[in-house]
């Protein structure tokens, strides 16, 4: 057989080869495939090793399987042990040409070929444990299954590390001999897959420290899914308070929870201007000026007749209790029936300023005596 | 160099309402947001300072941040366990830049009658068909910022980077007893 006859063989029964490379993991009964080939034909593929028939069930000789997944990369095992056979048979090959140098260029061209299939070896597993890699990461199989599957491959990629620092050392073993062999072509190739060496590792850095992410991640995501799953467990029971920590560390929940209002009607440009940061961050680090009271002399009972103490906290509590909006509550309280309409928009201006936080301030506005206020009722019961 | 007016504004009103900015939000306008707080921010920090507004930058996200309304923030809490736990039962690997179709949870709750109950059980999903109880579990997600719209025509969700602030929440809290 030559290697003419072999692709003539390829090319006129493609179909069939095409059909068996196809379906290649199932048993094929030869009548399956009659419309494909004749049995006179199929007993001249086997004779040629193309084909194996073993009780009329017909399969592709392994070879050609192995050649086409090679070929078309549809070979998604990882096997970088065939490298540690190359380099036996490589070393072997080496002694022997420096052995036999009169005979030197019967073993040069294997050198050269088992040099280059083993560069071939190691880039496709690479590219494979990459794929299988990333595969599986996106996968949406269970935490478990992903988990198992990549510590799989975290050790075909130790398995993988390992080959190459056979090969370092073979390159640093036998470098001297191969390039005393004088052979240009060999020589190239000696550098060629020297530094493919260098580029495989550099490759192997990121994707060890890759696969150790993922691993990582997927088991904190393991451990996040159990805690959300036992948390939602407690939460249905009523025991989150009496189990867990949720409540101090709420502490801790610094997301803005409700839109943050902001009541100013200065425009955008002034707002935005230099001078006015200036001003507020003048007016924000100015300390407040305190009034100290003097000590009250008992005797004189000075009474203060006019000034009548508003307690706002007090004022708020009772709007607290009420459904009623701000001002309508403050021109009903019996307290405050005295007071004017400017004095009410005061008391109105400092609640609103001092309890924002609880109140919730609508878009509708009610007028009175020519003023308009917003409506701003309890934030818990609009 | 002075701070981009409009870029500032629309920042604001997006983080005002209780938002997060995503680098990972499938809207560009989002991303150059995100760009821009991350190389303004100490800038952004001190402006919004002046109004007493904390900005906080985490990995891939930026927000508010408030510790007002720990009684309202508890009522949140509970209602994202509910809706974080109930998605993890149909994604297992529901996580930062995971894609969630409503079509998909749809089917996933048809098909199983054990999360159908479950969703049921949910107390807030006041709606009577299974459609607007997804949609207004995603909606909660989505109106929160963890998730955002991807592709309208397919209903496609996309979980955003401030995922990770809940999953660093949720990590934090200790169990006390676990059977």
């Amino acid at each position: 057989m030559n290697i003419e006859k072999l692709f003539n063989y390829f090319y006129n029964n493609k179909k069939l080869i095409i059909y068996l490379f196809e379906h290649r993991d199932r048993i094929i009964d030869i009548g399956e495939i009659e419309d494909l080939a004749s049995i006179e034909l199929l007993e001249n593929l086997a004779f040629f090793e193309i084909i194996e028939i073993i009780d009329n069930k017909i399969s592709l000789d392994f070879r050609v399987v192995s050649f086409l997944e090679e070929y078309i990369d549809n070979n998604d095992i990882v096997d970088v042990a065939v490298i540690g056979s190359i380099l036996k048979e490589l070393i072997h090959l080496i002694e022997n040409a420096n052995e036999f140098k009169e005979q030197k260029n019967k073993f040069i061209p294997k050198i050269r070929r088992a040099l280059f299939k083993i560069d071939n070896i190691f880039f496709k597993n690479l590219d494979t444990l990459r794929t299988h890699i990333n595969r599986v990461y996106k996968s949406a199989d269970s935490f478990k299954l992903k988990l198992k599957e990549l510590k799989f491959y975290k050790e075909r990629l130790a398995e993988f590390e390992q080959m190459i620092s056979s090969f370092e050392a073979f390159l640093q073993k036998y470098t001297l001999l191969i390039v005393s062999l004088g052979n240009d072509e060999l020589n190239t190739i000696l550098n060629y897959v020297k530094k493919n060496k260098i580029e495989l590792l550099r490759t192997l850095i990121p994707l060890t420290s890759e696969i150790i992410s993922y691993i990582n991640k997927i088991e904190s995501k393991n451990i996040f899914v159990e805690k959300i799953t036992k948390l939602k467990e407690l939460k249905d029971s009523y025991e989150l308070n009496s189990k867990t920590n949720l409540l101090d560390e709420i502490k801790n929940f610094d997301m803005q929870i409700n839109p943050i209002r902001v009541s100013t009607k200065l425009d955008s440009e002034i707002l935005h201007s230099y001078e006015f940061i200036k001003l507020l961050q003048k007016y924000k680090d100015k300390k407040l000026k305190t009034k100290v009271a003097k000590s009250v002399i008992v005797e004189e009972e000075k009474i203060l007749k006019d000034e009548v103490f508003i307690n706002i906290y007090l004022l708020h509590r009772q709007f607290l209790s009420t459904k009623l909006n701000l001002i309508e509550f403050l021109i009903s309280n019996e307290a405050l029936k005295d007071k004017n309409t400017t004095e009410l928009s005061q008391i109105f201006c400092k609640m609103i300023l001092m309890y924002e936080d609880e109140y919730k301030i609508s878009d509708e506005k009610i007028v009175i005596e020519n003023i308009s206020f917003a409506k701003v009722y309890n934030n818990e019961i609009r | 160099m002075k701070l981009d007016k409009q870029k500032v504004s629309k920042i604001f009103s997006i983080l005002k309402e209780g938002r997060f900015i995503n680098a990972n939000s499938p809207k560009k306008e989002e991303k150059v947001l995100f760009e821009y707080v991350e190389n303004n921010y100490e800038k952004l920090s001190e402006y919004f300072s002046h109004i007493d507004i904390e900005l906080n930058l985490k990995n891939g996200y930026c927000y508010f941040s408030s510790l007002a309304n720990k009684e309202q923030k508890l009522n949140v809490i509970l209602e994202l366990i509910d809706i974080v736990s109930f998605l993890y039962e149909i994604y297992p690997a529901f996580g930062v830049g995971h894609s969630i179709f409503l079509e998909e949870i749809f089917t996933a709750i048809k098909d199983n009658a054990l999360l159908l109950k479950k969703l049921n059980k949910i107390k807030f999903l006041n709606s009577d068909t299974l459609e607007s109880k997804i949609n207004m579990l995603l909606n909660k997600l989505e109106k929160r910022g963890f998730i955002t719209i991807k592709d309208e025509y397919k209903k496609e969700y996309v979980v955003l980077n401030s995922f990770e602030y809940l999953v660093e929440f949720f990590n934090r809290v200790e169990i006390k007893e676990i059977t």
